[in-house]
């Protein structure tokens, strides 16, 4: 008879529970996923409705600023953190669609969650030129269903959202841009 | 209590490899973690060092699970686990401190949890779970494996490191990584 050592045995079984406990955790993360984007909190504004107004303090000048929508001009609002490797993948290709001149006419703002000491952590969110503010109260954005960032939301000049995107592409970016300069310039 | 010790030093083994697998499988979010903790004028000098010490950190516990489980006689190897989960704890201790809420990382995307008390408790349960398999196992032949039984566990550490590091891709992929607003 095969006499196998005690510790073979318990590992056997810690190697058990460990890949058990890897699958419900694959599982369980999948399905918050799943139940997130059928229901009716998904990511992100109602494509065309109405997109509400934010009051954020300006994390370069400090002073309050106030975004309203539906004032002729077009606007993308980026919700990210710099804390966030995603939200510096945006933030990168705003920051170079913005030199390209690729946004000209369109209000593009960076709002944060993490407070603006962290922005010192990340050489992308120091290098920007874009707008950065932090909403004065988590309530500002509630209109918008921020349930992660990064979260792309493009607004046309009439203040209706064109375009919801839980995205960082390149190409995402300048399509939502696209959208958003194409639909103010029909209302005109 | 001979169990207790070898099931401490087996559970620790398995969660060093799924923690280093899917953190290996998601650098940028874990050098993203690893930021935090490095002085802002550091971090834009250090481009490349962070994600080195990313796969650094993932690789050490790679291999310090491997080694662990496969090689359980090797004494040596308890006093380096309790060495990491001392490292893991003090980062937990200020993590929770100074950067309550923020993702950190610790099992890659696998978890999108931040710095909290939970985060700190479970960090001080790996301690003492790293100092209980410190203890000395009598007799030594309950941990005397063969060849063949070496390379199985191996083979299935491997298997875990993998399917781990597959999870976490998966989720990476498909899920957001930061705070909400």
């Amino acid at each position: 008879m095969i006499r196998i050592p005690l510790y073979l045995e318990i590992a056997q079984w810690a190697l058990l529970l460990g890949l058990g406990t890897l699958l419900l955790v694959l599982y369980r993360q999948l399905g918050r996923l799943l139940s997130t984007a059928a229901g009716p909190q998904s990511p992100g504004p109602t494509v065309g409705t109405k997109a509400a107004p934010v009051r954020y303090a300006g994390v370069a000048a400090g002073a309050p600023g106030h975004f309203t929508p539906g004032n002729g001009q077009p606007a993308l609002l980026a919700f990210v953190d710099p804390t966030c490797p995603s939200c510096e993948q945006l933030v990168a290709n705003l920051s170079e669609l913005e030199a390209a001149s690729e946004l000209s006419g369109v209000r593009v703002l960076l709002l944060i969650s993490d407070p603006p000491g962290y922005l010192g952590i990340s050489p992308v969110f120091q290098a920007t030129s874009l707008e950065i503010g932090r909403p004065l109260a988590a309530g500002e954005v509630s209109a918008y269903h921020v349930t992660g960032t990064p979260l792309l939301v493009a607004i046309d000049g009439n203040g209706m959202v064109r375009a919801v995107g839980v995205t960082s592409k390149l190409t995402d970016v300048r399509a939502h841009a696209a959208t958003i300069v194409r639909e103010s310039e029909a209302a005109l | 209590m001979t169990v207790l010790v070898l099931a401490a030093k087996a559970a620790l083994a398995v969660l060093l490899l799924a923690s280093g697998g899917a953190k290996l499988a998601d650098i940028a979010g874990f050098a993203a973690a690893i930021r935090l903790f490095v002085p802002g004028r550091a971090v834009a000098r250090l481009p490349v060092a962070l994600p080195a010490a990313a796969i650094t950190i993932a690789a050490v516990e790679l291999i310090a699970g491997g080694l662990s489980l496969c090689w359980p006689a090797a004494g040596w190897m308890n006093p380096a686990v309790l060495v990491l989960g001392c490292g893991l704890g003090a980062v937990a201790g200020i993590g929770y401190v100074k950067h309550r809420g923020r993702p950190c990382h610790c099992f890659g995307a696998l978890s999108r949890r931040g710095f909290s008390v939970r985060t700190l408790l479970q960090a001080l349960v790996i301690v003492a779970a790293a100092a209980l398999a410190c203890q000395r196992v009598h007799p030594a032949p309950q941990l005397g494996l063969g060849a063949g039984m070496r390379v199985l566990l191996l083979a299935a550490a491997g298997l875990l490191a993998a399917g781990a590091a597959t999870a976490a891709k998966v989720l990476a992929k498909t899920t957001t990584s930061g705070m909400v607003a």
